[in-house]
Order: C-alpha cells, then structure tokens, then sequence
C-alpha cells in the first residue's frame, strides 16, 4: 500500500482544527460572479427557447412558416391604415392565443419593441417633421429659433398627422417583431436554420449558423463548468479586482477549450469527406396541412390589403 | 495475402511546442484485422491515429494507406482524398465534437453528401445505418438532447454511414455506461466479422481483448514497445506493468497483505502468497 503522510494543516483541517476563515468584507464583490451567471444563463435559455414548438403551428413545416410570415412581413409595409395594422396585429395576436403561447414571452417582446420604436418616431410625430394641425404642445419657445439654415417653430407641437405616421410605425414594428417570435416560438432554432438553409441561405452561412448555434451551447456548460469548479472552492467572494482578474482568466480558459473544440469539429468534418465545398440537405416533406396554412397567409395577407385600400379610397 | 491497408514507416510527430507525441513508429495493418493500440495517457494513441486518419502528418518517417504515401498533398488531390474518405472512417473520443449537425439524420447524411452520392442512396444509407444501429427513433431528434450513449451510436451511425472498409475508433468505450459497452463490443465483433478493418485505441483492456487479435502497445515515452497477439500481450504483466496499463498495488485479504499486478476489473484471481498482517 502507498504510504501516504498528509501535511499537518490538512490533518488538522481534517480532524476540525481548521484555521480561521477571514470574514469578507462589506464590499466583497459578488456582482461578478452573479452577473456572469446569469448571462449564461439567459443565453442559454434564449437559445434553447421554443416554448410553443408543440403546438399545431409547431408541426407545419418550418419552411413554409418562414415563407408565410416573410409574406405578411412584406404585406404590413404596404398596409398604410392604422385599422388594417390593428386588424393585423389582431390576426397575430389569435394566432399567439391559439398555441398558447406564454403571456410572459408576449409581454418581453411588447414592452421592448414600443419603447425602442418610440423612441425612434417620436420626433416624427411633433411638427419639427410631419406639419399638420396641432393636437398638443410639448414645448413653447416663445419665439422662433433659427439654427445655421434650420428655423424651429415658436413651439413644438404634436400633429394629427405625425400622430397617424408614429402610430402606423409603431404597429407595423409591433406586427413585424410579434410575428418574428411566434416564429421562433414554434420552430425549435435547428429547424429554423435549417428551413433557412433550404430557402436558399448560402450554405457556409447556414452550416456556420448551425455549428454556432449547436456549439455555444457546449460553450455555455463548459463557461458553467469553470464557474461553478471556482465556486465550489470558493469560501467567500473576493474583491471587485479579483473577481475581475478570474473573469478574464475564465475568458482565457473558455478561448483555449473553445480552440480546441473548434479543431476537433473541423477533423471531424474533414474525415468525414468535408474538402471545403460543402454538400447540405436532402429531404424535402411539404404535405398538404402546409399548403393549406401557405394558403391561409396568402389569404389573410390579401385581406387586409383590400381593407386597407378600402379604406384609404 | 489480403490487401496491405496502412504502412507505417519510422514515423515520428511532434506538437508545435516540440513536445514529442511518437517516436520512430513502424508497422503494418492488413484488410480485415483488427488492431488495438494500447497506452497510458499521453502515450500517442490519438496522435496515430490522427496520423493514419491523413489529419496529421509526419514529421518524419513515412505512412502509405492503399499503397499510396499519405501527404498532405495527396489527402487535398481530390480522387484520392474522396476515395480515402470514403474507405476510412473515423470515431472520435469526443462524440460532441462530431456531432455537429442540426439533427441527427442530417449528421447521418453529412458523410454521404459529401461524398457527392445521389439523393436516393443518401436516404437509403441513413435508414440502413439507423436501423442497424437501432437508431430510427432518433432520426429527428437534436444531438444537444442525446444522451452520452445515445451520441457515441449517433457519432459511429454518422462514419458507418460512409460505407468505411476501415473504421479507426478512439477510446470508443470512454464515458459509456456497462450496457452500452457491451453493446459497442458486440457491434465491433460484428464489424469485425464482416471483413471491416478495425483499428481501436483504448486502455481498456477488456475492450481489447474482446474485439482484437493484435495489439500494438505505446510505452509512456511514446514508443512501439509491441506488436503482436492480444492474448501474449496480456498475459505478460511485465510489459503491461511497464507501458502502465495496469499497476501493482497491495491490498489486505484474508488477513493477508498482497503486492500484485492488477487489472482493474471487478474479479482478479491470484494466489495467496502475501505477508501476515
């Protein structure tokens, strides 16, 4: 049998004689740490995420979801009535219902898209860019303000027809950005690349995708690995420089681990016949169940352009 | 004589930082043998086959597969190179690492596509090679969602599905559960039996003396220190005691203390010549 001395502070340590653990300090940094853990983890989620992938529109072929909803993507920008984009945005949101599609998801796409939208339009909605007549006044400069070769109007003002032109902007984005996640909702991503890839994505940017999307994934639990091997010899959090410096450690470990990854992924390829030019897709399954959802986007995209030429007459 | 597959020639491989991985390595494999290479960690198992798989090459000495020298040359001339993938196939100690497709018939079709067959042997070759390996169940399933098992056949149904006459494994039953190595040593006894050449890394011992009749064993200065029967190989504890596959320890039993060799495996026999404890 080996002979084995253990060193007296493991002895000790061992026989609950341990030495003093310092107590951390109030300003021990665990912002770090949790910030990165929570990174991780939300990259992961929202690259695993397809929450309704079960659903009826989860089982129409991914292909023809995407044609469909580039179709209605396309038919909202000639839509120019505020009626046809609501009735739309109805349209998108009984599709959202129909596969149960979480409130929360919803509200995280709504509550993001109107702010950035808003925040864009907002100065189209005031005279400085659309005249037309005065709804409200945002501010009164009392006088007119001449910039270089610009002059800015007494006041400010927010116009009928800049409201009509911020509200059209912003429900066609609202249209656009819900439609894009029932999307990704009910395509699990492989399969949306892939359908892209069969649309006619180049196929080194469609296999680059894939690799990307299948790989950072693996990168994800090994960067977990790594953080939660450092945590489990962790007693307390160090200093806000500390946990700054393992941080970039980390970084430095992943990139090695990743490199090496990335090597094995290439021989891989290459022993399996891979020489640069590469051959992908095989299989094509469109049934009629596609055709007939094709249909019904095709359809409900002419409808809402009659009733908003209807109405616009 | 059967065909001459690989002839390897005082080969020699060193990593960039110079580093030695092999050193002088020569040797032969004919079709239809089956060949383990034996060794410690770090001995050069992977390098070789690396080297034999034409994604490494020589620093010095020379490897000929099919009769033709294996350089980086010949494996980038495009008849060759598709001829050589199509006959050698190779399984990595990392199933994530070829895995890299979105699903797994697609990773059972990258082999066959880009070998430029057509569409309909394409699919022909991934139903015969899913349901050999009993895999038709996970046709559309993603890789990231298997189970470790489950990738190792995903990875070996993506080579077989090349139609290899030469399958290279590395270290095949790392990481597997008892009931899925039995499963891959089965699987290769049936290759084996079908006139595939196999060519195993391991330093799993039962594994080689299961599924191979020769083994070449790398000591841990990564040199060829054998070539020969599996069954010589094993029985001469001297020379696996040297190449560090297997290690003498003592142990008390019956109240006695015994200093053996010792194959790690759950039963050993030996005889009760130890020291009174």
């Amino acid at each position: 049998m080996t002979n084995l001395t253990l060193p007296e502070w493991y002895t000790s340590a061992i026989e609950g004689e341990r030495e003093a653990v310092p107590h951390p300090s109030r300003r021990r940094a665990v912002w770090v740490r949790r910030a990165l853990a929570r990174l991780g983890k939300a990259l992961a989620r929202e690259l695993t995420a397809s929450p309704c992938a079960g659903s009826w529109l989860g089982r129409i072929e991914a292909r023809v979801k995407v044609a469909a909803v580039l179709l209605l993507i396309i038919a909202s920008t000639f839509l120019h009535s505020l009626g046809a984009l609501a009735a739309m945005f109805g349209a998108i949101l009984a599709l959202a219902l129909s596969v149960r599609m979480p409130a929360r998801s919803l509200a995280r796409v709504w509550l993001g898209v109107p702010v950035f939208s808003l925040a864009i339009i907002l100065p189209a909605a005031t005279n400085l860019v659309t005249p037309g007549s005065s709804w409200c006044t945002v501010w009164s400069f009392g006088h007119a303000i001449r910039i270089w070769q610009w002059t800015l109007p007494e006041s400010v003002t927010v116009t009928s027809a800049g409201i009509v032109v911020a509200g059209r902007f912003l429900l066609r984005s609202i249209d656009c950005v819900t439609l894009s996640y029932l999307l990704i909702a009910t395509t699990d991503h492989a399969v949306l690349l892939n359908a892209l890839r069969r649309l006619g994505m180049p196929r080194v940017f469609g296999m680059a995708l894939t690799m990307a999307h299948r790989y950072v994934a693996l990168i994800l639990r090994l960067a977990e690995e790594i953080h939660l091997a450092k945590i489990s010899r962790t007693m307390s959090a160090g200093s806000v420089r500390s946990e700054q410096r393992w941080a970039a450690a980390g970084i430095g470990i992943l990139f090695r681990r990743t490199h090496r990854l990335a090597c094995e992924v290439q021989n891989a390829m290459i022993s399996r016949g891979y020489d640069g030019n590469l051959q992908v897709g095989f299989r094509a399954a469109i049934c009629v169940r596609d055709m007939i959802c094709l249909a019904g986007a095709i359809a409900l995209a002419g409808v809402l352009i009659a009733m908003d030429w209807l109405w616009m007459r | 004589m059967s065909e001459m597959i690989f002839k390897v020639e005082n080969v020699g491989y060193w990593y960039p930082g110079g580093e030695a991985a092999l050193r002088d390595i020569g040797f032969s494999v004919r079709a239809g043998e089956s060949v383990a290479i034996l060794g410690a960690n770090a001995s050069g198992k992977s390098t070789l086959l690396h080297l034999l798989d034409g994604l490494y090459f020589a620093d010095h000495g020379r490897i000929e597969a099919f009769g033709t020298p294996l350089t980086e040359q010949a494996v980038e001339t495009s008849p060759f190179s598709r001829e050589f993938r199509r006959k050698v196939g190779y399984l990595f100690q990392n199933s994530d690492a070829q895995l890299f497709c979105a699903t797994v018939e697609e990773e059972l079709a990258f082999g066959p596509l880009q070998l430029r067959l057509p569409r309909d042997e394409v699919e022909r070759r991934i139903d015969d090679t899913a349901r050999m390996l009993g895999i038709e169940h996970l046709l559309e399933r993603y890789p990231q969602s298997l189970s470790g098992g489950e990738k190792k056949k995903v990875a070996l149904a993506g080579v077989i599905s090349c139609g290899p006459s030469v399958i290279l494994l590395d270290e095949p039953s790392a990481g597997l559960d008892p009931r899925t190595q039995q499963w891959l040593t089965e699987f290769m006894g049936a290759l084996r039996q079908s006139g595939v050449t196999l060519i195993t890394s391991s330093h799993d011992l039962s594994l080689v003396a299961d599924v191979s009749r020769r083994v070449l064993i790398l000591s841990e200065d990564q040199r060829l220190i054998y070539d020969g029967p599996v069954a010589d190989a094993l029985t001469d504890l001297d020379l696996l005691l040297s190449a560090n596959l297997i290690h003498a320890h003592a142990h008390v039993h019956d109240g006695k203390v015994h200093a053996h060799p010792h194959l790690h495996e759950i039963w050993h026999e030996h005889g009760h010549g130890g020291v009174e404890s």
